[in-house]
């Protein structure tokens, strides 16, 4: 039965995810017909003259993509920190990596770090920065004789994110400009409000190459759920793997966290689901990860663009609506293991 | 893709008060004002009939049966919709990035920035230059200077200046820095701000910091029915200030003094009334600029 589930789920979210970005153009703050949104779709992005066609292809397309883009990409980064400390409950914003990064993201945001030559990357990489530190800390923190608790890892995350949102906010409160005040708080609770076609590319990019490496790590990555001592008879260099991982989350939470601000949980109830249906190989879970994170986040961003038209909410406050009582029975289930 | 929108029309280049050129048609129908003091702007500058759409914190009666348009974060869509010839975003109140991002979208876009009452005089001017209603905006401008400089020299005639404290909040302490229009107004009603000197332009200000300065008056935007006493049940400490021990608080209707529009030679008229009744009463027409 598993296997027949696991061979048709790709190609079932790969449509499922098809559907959900035609379906969710057809939702925003203004009522337009289905009919002209379908022919602005049908006719291409210089099809058509005329309002509906510029909604249609350079606000809402973009916005819906880039929430794929980084549904899939938290949903994968979930996956990734799971396998690294060999417990579910692992997510880069419980852990404090989304904080992280908002914290390096709003010291370059709001003028404390220069700006650099490659302008358009500073803030991305200020956010891997930021990142990369809190992870570092957190594990450091949690880790004792060779094996890492669950539970100080969750506090070493509650603490450090605790720190890393102060930083932030000691950061805007100290700035003389309020209109970047106001920017900055919108964007802490995460939002897809205002996405362009040129935005795409860089959090695109960042996903797809993350997504692969992890693809093509799906054997070290199931060696590494059997404990380390294991993998590393099994023929794999796991501190390697291990520095490799933590790179690769902080850099794709980082880079997406400067695209879209902190949402959280999705790296939590996204993988969970997967599993569930196909299991615990992460040849298949890696891809189905981010295709199901994908349509999540177009749908999350749809409720918060729409439920309260025409003034929108922070797309954050639905992923955590959904996220945290599923964290809690997580938390509750105590018995809830891999496999 | 994002370049399109009707550009058939335009061929005026102009800079915004953000620095930015801007192309803008030279007929303007419809117009979306995404603040409410941009909203009183347009009105001063006799193009109320053009607006089409304005922001959802506007409650004019003139623009009630208007589109209002979310302005944080800015709905893109709702403005679309309106195909607007010119949409007026306010420096410190709209980003920037949402400027740019109409401009992207082939809305012309203009950006207004307030930080003294004679910017929002120039303002009136400029939008009825930009829209083709000069000669309302020119007068109207003109009796709202006449207003201001009356004010503002009666004030300069008083014997002292006393120092002002001007709040929003009378929970949070929250004050206007240098650089804000506040600073202006408190200067032309012949007092001395004890914000002045301070870096933010919005900050939030500790209860030590208002007891060492010890102002004279405190002005607050907390509405025309406030009791005075609310303040020092919030701030016990406060009882010691002067102006609370010669009962010089004063609050004032928040939409007078926190949009930076044409309602700010009210503002200034109602504080400088209040640190100089005497100057005021001599001449027997403090009320007459109070409209």
């Amino acid at each position: 039965m598993r296997k027949v589930t696991g061979r048709l789920a790709l190609p079932l979210a790969l449509t499922a995810l098809l559907l959900s970005v035609v379906a969710a153009v057809f939702f925003g703050s203004v009522r337009l017909s289905g009919t002209h949104i379908l022919q602005s779709l049908l006719a291409g992005p210089n099809g058509t003259d005329g309002t509906e066609s510029l909604i249609v292809w350079s606000l809402r397309l973009p916005r819906i993509l880039l929430a794929a883009i980084v549904g899939g990409g938290l949903a994968v980064v979930g996956v990734a920190m799971q396998a690294l400390v060999r417990n579910p409950l692992a997510d880069p914003y419980v852990l404090g990596i989304s904080s992280g990064a908002a914290a390096g993201a709003s010291l370059f945001y709001m003028g404390f770090l220069p700006a650099g030559i490659l302008s358009i990357l500073t803030m991305p990489i200020a956010a891997f920065l930021g990142g990369l530190i809190t992870i570092i800390l957190v594990f450091v923190v949690a880790r004792t004789d060779g094996s890492v608790s669950i539970a100080r890892l969750l506090l070493a995350g509650v603490a450090l994110s605790a720190l890393m949102a102060s930083i932030a906010s000691f950061v805007t409160f100290s700035s003389p400009d309020p209109n970047r005040v106001r920017g900055v708080l919108f964007w802490l609770l995460g939002s897809f409000s205002g996405a362009r076609w040129n935005e795409l590319l860089l959090p695109a990019a960042t996903c797809l190459l993350g997504t692969i490496v992890l693809f093509l790590l799906s054997r070290p990555l199931d060696a590494l759920l059997l404990g380390e001592d294991a993998a590393q008879s099994l023929g794999i260099d796991v501190e390697r793997l291990k520095k490799l991982l933590f790179a690769l989350c902080a850099l794709m939470t980082g880079f997406l966290v400067a695209a879209a601000g902190t949402i959280g949980f999705v790296g939590l109830i996204v993988p969970h689901g997967v599993r569930s249906v196909v299991g615990i190989g992460h040849r298949r879970v890696v891809p189905l990860a981010f295709l199901t994170g994908a349509v999540f986040m177009v749908w999350a961003d749809v409720l918060s663009s729409s439920l309260l038209r025409p003034v929108e909410f922070p797309v954050g406050v639905v992923t955590a609506m959904a996220g945290v009582p599923f964290f809690l029975i997580l938390l509750r289930a105590s018995r809830y293991q891999f496999g | 893709m994002d370049c399109r929108g009707s550009a058939a029309r335009r061929n005026a280049t102009v800079v915004d008060e953000a620095g930015r050129q801007i192309a803008v048609p030279t007929r303007i129908e419809r117009i979306v004002s995404l603040a409410p003091s941009l909203t009183e702007l347009a009105v001063a500058a006799g193009a109320v009939d053009r607006l089409v759409g304005v922001s959802s914190a506007d409650d004019l009666p003139q623009v009630d049966s208007l589109a209002h348009i979310s302005a944080l974060p800015v709905d893109f869509e709702g403005i679309l919709n309106l195909n607007p010839d010119l949409v007026l975003l306010l420096e410190g109140v709209n980003r920037s990035e949402d400027a740019d991002r109409l401009r992207d979208l082939g809305i012309a876009a203009y950006v207004f920035d307030a930080t003294a009452i004679d910017d929002v005089l120039a303002d009136i001017q400029r939008l009825g230059e930009m829209v083709g209603t000069e000669e309302t905006a020119n007068d109207r401008a003109r009796t709202l200077r006449d207003a201001v400089d009356f004010v503002t020299s009666t004030a300069a005639a008083a014997p002292e200046r006393p120092s002002v404290l001007v709040l929003v909040g009378d929970a949070d302490l929250y004050a206007f820095g240098s650089g804000s229009y506040i600073q202006d107004l408190v200067r032309r009603a012949g007092g001395s701000s004890i914000t002045a000197d301070i870096p933010q332009m919005n900050a939030v200000l500790s209860e030590e910091y208002v007891l060492s300065q010890d102002p004279d008056v405190i002005v607050g935007a907390f509405g025309e029915d406030y009791d005075v006493a609310e303040l020092t049940r919030n701030h016990p400490a406060f009882a010691q200030l002067r102006a609370v021990r010669s009962g010089r608080i004063y609050s004032v209707d928040p939409d007078v003094l926190l949009r930076p529009g044409p309602r700010l030679v009210d503002a200034l008229a109602v504080i400088a009334v209040r640190l100089h009744p005497e100057a005021f009463n001599q001449r027997g027409d403090g009320v007459v600029v109070l409209e």
